[in-house]
């Protein structure tokens, strides 16, 4: 499934449209932006609700193509302006994490065995 | 869109250690599954036999989930569980499992034993 | 040496603010405040001191306080020989004022932050209605330790059925103490399973309740969390002696945070706290003043019938 193919999905819409439409090779779940950064992998989907800037800048460090915020969680016009400069995609959807999580994996086709 | 299942079942799709659990945790049935890292997200919940997979692995956590009456807690990732964490839940009442899955594939993994039941 | 002095107030004023807990400003304030207007001279000021025993006198236009002049202006006006100077030549124009419908906390954060002895006390429409100084304070406290005197005596002549819904509690919270951040809603909930208040209701109490200790912990320098239960509702109050809360209406606002990084990597500083308070209380009222900390009040009602119609 490719970024862009993400608003196809029931409830996401693109808050941000200025990244490169990339296959996404998995997701990662959570809130806390060092754990992010320790095991988030290259070109996965970031679901969260931790709708900050840093956010933002963790995930264009560790290569994450697109950010999918969760609960419908506000989100402020500096997280999407340092989005698209990263060329993250910025997604909102009214579900929560756990929903959110089996509705992509549903679509990426699983997750690798660990 | 109650889950209906009972927590031996849960902990086995994500291969979850029991850290602690009061007797007869595992027939105890959950209808709901939260997956967070931000306590006043947790705080946000209104649903009745929750279970909360976290990567938060502090007191806070069993906190957060006593305080809106979750049945258990997952510590995803591997994360340490503190002394202070079992005795925490052992007051509380709230059964404690560690799995090696992060949230995402935990997430997953239960939404797949839902498809093929 | 002087600073030593300043410091104590604040760490003292912990035990004293559990006790004076809940009052206003407006309650403990002297209202006869002696006031001058703008062309009144020091030596009107001075008459006035020397008569009712004050050090500072506030100067008024229509009732409002546009400056202060204290006996150290005074002192310096009669030795320069100036005393038939206007008030305005030696007034201080930037003053401190506190608010009326403040709590009394706010007093006691501000009487720790400044020198002045007295602060002038106005109302929402920034008029002059009364004054307040340490001795408010310590009347005010004096009669609260009788007060409560009183009440330990009759509570031991008449001790309460162990099972009543009452309680009157205040706890203490520190700065990231987020080892025993909590524990004191964890107590409450089990105050009220024990007496058989409905789930839901528990629920609701539990969240107000950690929301505001934990805003407690993590975004304030320290203050405390009051509970006062009985049988038709549950009063949560939490008191902080700052940092305040510069814009509340933001802070009322979802996803609203000031938190720093670190404290995000506890789990807290979401912006949810304050509204997650609020949606689950009847009633919900929320003061704050930068430098002098932080009143937060919810109420939750036991019957149904006095519960709002949003309910």
């Amino acid at each position: 499934m490719k970024v862009s193919e993400l608003e196809a999905l029931e409830g996401i819409t693109c808050l941000q449209h200025d990244f490169a439409d990339v296959e996404i090779l998995g997701g990662y779940t959570s809130d806390l932006l060092s754990d992010v950064m320790a095991h988030a992998r290259e070109q996965s989907v970031l679901i969260t609700i931790q709708a900050h800037k840093n956010t933002v800048a963790v995930a264009s460090l560790t290569g994450i193509v697109a950010i999918i915020f969760c609960n419908n969680r506000p989100v402020t016009d500096d997280v999407l302006e340092a989005a698209g400069k990263a060329s993250v995609a910025v997604f909102r959807t009214p579900h929560n994490q756990y929903l959110t999580s089996i509705a992509v994996a549903q679509h990426l086709g699983g997750c690798p065995a660990r | 869109m109650g889950l209906n299942m009972d927590l031996k079942q849960l902990a086995g799709a994500i291969d979850a250690d029991l850290v602690w659990g009061p007797d007869g945790w595992e027939e105890v049935n959950i209808e709901t599954v939260f997956a967070s890292d931000l306590m006043s997200d947790v705080l946000m919940s209104d649903r009745d036999e929750m279970l909360l997979i976290t990567s938060l692995s502090t007191e806070q956590a069993i906190r957060s989930a006593s305080i809106v009456g979750s049945e258990a807690v997952v510590i995803a990732n591997s994360k340490t569980v503190t002394e202070g964490m079992i005795e925490l839940a052992r007051d509380q009442e709230i059964a404690l499992f560690c799995t090696r899955y992060p949230k995402y594939e935990s997430c997953v993994r239960i939404g797949r034993m839902l498809e093929s039941r | 040496m002087r600073e030593e002095g300043m410091e104590e107030p604040l760490q003292s004023s912990l035990r004293v603010q559990e006790l004076i807990y809940g009052l206003r400003i407006g309650e403990v304030m002297t209202s006869r405040v002696f006031a001058v207007s703008r062309n009144c001279t020091m030596h009107d000021v001075r008459v006035i001191m020397k008569k009712n025993a004050i050090s500072g006198v506030p100067v008024v236009d229509s009732k409002r306080v546009v400056g202060i002049v204290t006996m150290n202006d005074l002192m310096n006006a009669l030795e320069q020989g100036r005393m038939d100077d206007c008030v305005t030549v030696w007034m201080a124009g930037e003053v401190q004022t506190l608010a009326e419908d403040m709590p009394l906390s706010f007093a006691i954060s501000a009487f720790g932050k400044f020198p002045f002895r007295q602060f002038p006390i106005v109302n929402r429409k920034n008029e002059l209605v009364g004054i307040i100084t340490f001795r408010n304070i310590n009347l005010a406290l004096i009669r609260e330790l009788s007060r409560q005197l009183r009440e330990m005596e009759h509570k031991h002549e008449h001790p309460p059925d162990p099972e009543s819904l009452v309680l009157v509690k205040v706890y203490q919270l520190h700065r990231y103490d987020f080892e025993n951040g909590g524990r004191a809603s964890s107590e409450i909930k089990q105050f009220l399973k024990q007496r058989g208040i409905p789930a839901k209701l528990i629920r609701r109490v539990a969240v107000a309740s950690y929301e505001l200790e934990i805003n407690l912990v993590a975004h304030s320098i320290g203050g405390m969390l009051g509970f006062d239960i009985n049988r038709d509702r549950i009063k949560i109050s939490s008191h902080d002696r700052g940092p305040g809360i510069a814009d509340v209406d933001k802070a009322m606002t979802e996803g609203y945070s000031t938190a720093n990084e670190w404290i995000r990597s506890q789990g807290f500083g979401a912006g949810m706290g304050l509204p997650n308070v609020r949606r689950v209380s009847d009633d919900f009222a929320i003061k704050s003043a930068v430098g002098m900390g932080t009143m937060v009040q919810a109420v939750i009602y036991l019957n149904p019938e006095e519960q709002n119609e949003s309910q």
